[in-house]
């Protein structure tokens, strides 16, 4: 999990874990490069982090045509900026504030 | 006798005819009519075009269609003045049938250009109107953006709090099932901490509204300077220690000041805030001083600095320097917008200077607040007070 805000990356890390997901977090782009290494099975992918734009990450799982599944969850409401990320084809983008259920429903389906 | 030279004989009045005009004027009074008449039509279509060229040059905007005018007007008077300055000539050149063909074609060419200028002067307007709407048009793409770029920065500086809000009480619901105490009193502290951030955006934004679309009026009250700069540095003082930075002080103790004690406190925090935020390493300086009547205040850093292509932005809502991802440990971004309006409506001013990786420099400035009848030694001119005790700031202008 890809997320810069302290409070929802707790709060996700903890309920993801209590449901028996491992679960790996990061802050910024910087710490999430070595986590995309391991080839993760999700990526819960915050997309305006403080060292650049989450993008790049789904950018660089798509070329590696990794299984990732790629969960997008973003507060943003710039049109422009979700279009390019929709061309990246994620699995689901959720807006902030996500409801859970739709999370777990999102990482959960098979690719 | 060859074509040429009939043509030309005829042309000169044939062999019994004028030799010249100033022959044909000796005596054919319907020659020397027709003559003149020819002239006084030419003078007048130049008149008209003249006039048509100096209207509309005026009301163009400064274009390619503009330039184009005014290079045919000048064409065009050179050919004019050339024809005038033929005058002498043709009196004793023997063609002076020629010169009244030519004179007849100029008549209707000039008469045909003056007669089509009045169309033209629709489209030199259509032009003009076209420069304005072009240049309305791109006000208000910018408007456009930068509405957009302020609802993004809303969007997501609310959201993201309140994403974290949800998401804690989420798992207080879970630790609460399975009766997990710590992880529920957590849960509970982060809620209360994301709740907080909510309210300061809120707060914030109320602020930014209320200056811009309400009279706020100002309460003003006699003060000391010195005692809020003090309770400023207090309240910043844990941030800038936690850092390990130095808050420098300058402000001679008797200063007196008349104004909304309230919106200047508010002022301050705001830059003094900035500077221990946006500093890494080194010190934040608040030097204050009295030109008159009139109050500066100096808050100056040792901090990341602001690029001059940024300068234009800086006082912008929810503009940040180097967040464009929107870091939401840096802020919101409100505080240099709210500290410029609260200082207008102050009857003063913010300024500021920067340099990338030297820090930055912001100056208020208060007509009138300062109150007469002070201790002398308020007056500072530039040397630092021994009331103070303070260390004199080092920045220099950057």
């Amino acid at each position: 999990m890809v997320e810069d805000d302290l409070a929802s990356r707790k709060a996700l890390g903890a309920i993801l874990s209590r449901q028996g997901w491992e679960v790996l977090t990061a802050a910024n782009l910087a710490e999430a490069h070595p986590i995309i290494e391991t080839r993760p099975d999700v990526l819960i992918l915050d997309l305006m982090l403080p060292d650049g734009d989450g993008a790049s990450l789904l950018r660089q799982i798509r070329e590696q045509d990794s299984k990732t599944r790629v969960v997008v969850t973003t507060g943003t409401s710039d049109s422009a900026r979700l279009a390019r990320v929709y061309q990246l084809k994620p699995d689901a983008v959720l807006f902030k504030p996500i409801d859970l259920g739709m999370l777990i429903k999102a990482i959960e389906l098979p690719r | 006798m060859t074509v040429f030279g009939d043509l030309f004989q005829w042309l000169s009045g044939g062999p019994d005819g004028y030799m010249s005009l100033t022959h044909c004027m000796k005596g054919d009074t319907f020659w020397i009519i027709l003559t003149v008449m020819l002239d006084l039509a030419v003078t007048l279509g130049y008149i008209l075009i003249a006039r048509h060229w100096w209207e509309n040059e005026k009301s163009l905007p400064n274009s390619q269609a503009k330039l184009a005018l005014r290079n045919m007007k000048q064409i065009f008077l050179f050919c004019g003045i050339c024809g005038y300055l033929f005058i002498p000539i043709k009196m004793f050149w023997p063609a002076w049938r020629l010169y009244d063909l030519f004179m007849i074609g100029l008549v209707f060419f000039t008469w045909r250009y003056a007669l089509n200028a009045r169309q033209l002067r629709v489209v030199y307007h259509e032009l003009g109107r076209t420069k304005q709407l072009a240049f309305e048009l791109e006000e208000s793409r910018a408007e456009s953006k930068r509405k957009s770029f302020f609802l993004n920065a809303i969007s997501h500086d609310l959201r993201t709090p309140l994403n974290g809000l949800m998401l804690q009480a989420d798992l207080a619901e879970l630790s609460l099932a399975g009766e997990d105490i710590e992880s529920l009193r957590d849960s509970l502290r982060e809620i209360k901490a994301c709740a907080r951030t909510t309210a300061d955006l809120l707060g914030s934004f109320l602020e930014l509204g209320r200056l811009d679309w309400s009279d706020d009026p100002s309460r003003e009250a006699s003060f000391k300077l010195k005692e809020l700069i003090d309770q400023v540095v207090d309240r910043n003082r844990p941030q800038a220690e936690a850092k390990g930075l130095e808050i420098r002080v300058e402000c001679p103790a008797g200063i007196m000041v008349c104004t909304d004690r309230q919106k200047l406190d508010r002022i301050l925090q705001n830059l003094v805030g900035n500077g221990v935020k946006f500093t890494p390493r080194g010190h934040v300086a608040i030097v204050s001083s009295r030109s008159g009547p009139n109050l500066v205040v100096d808050v100056s850093d040792t901090g990341v600095g602001i690029a001059s292509d940024q300068f234009e932005t800086i006082f912008d809502e929810f503009y940040q320097v180097n967040n464009r991802e929107r870091d939401s440990t840096k802020g919101f971004g409100l505080g240099l917008a709210i500290a410029r309006r609260l200082a207008r409506q102050l009857r003063g001013d913010l300024h500021f200077d920067s340099e990338v990786g030297r820090g930055s420099r912001f100056t208020v400035l208060l007509k009138g607040v300062v109150r007469d009848g002070i201790s002398p030694a308020a007056e500072l001119n530039g040397t630092p007070s021994a009331t103070t005790g303070a260390t004199s700031a080092s920045l220099g202008r950057r």
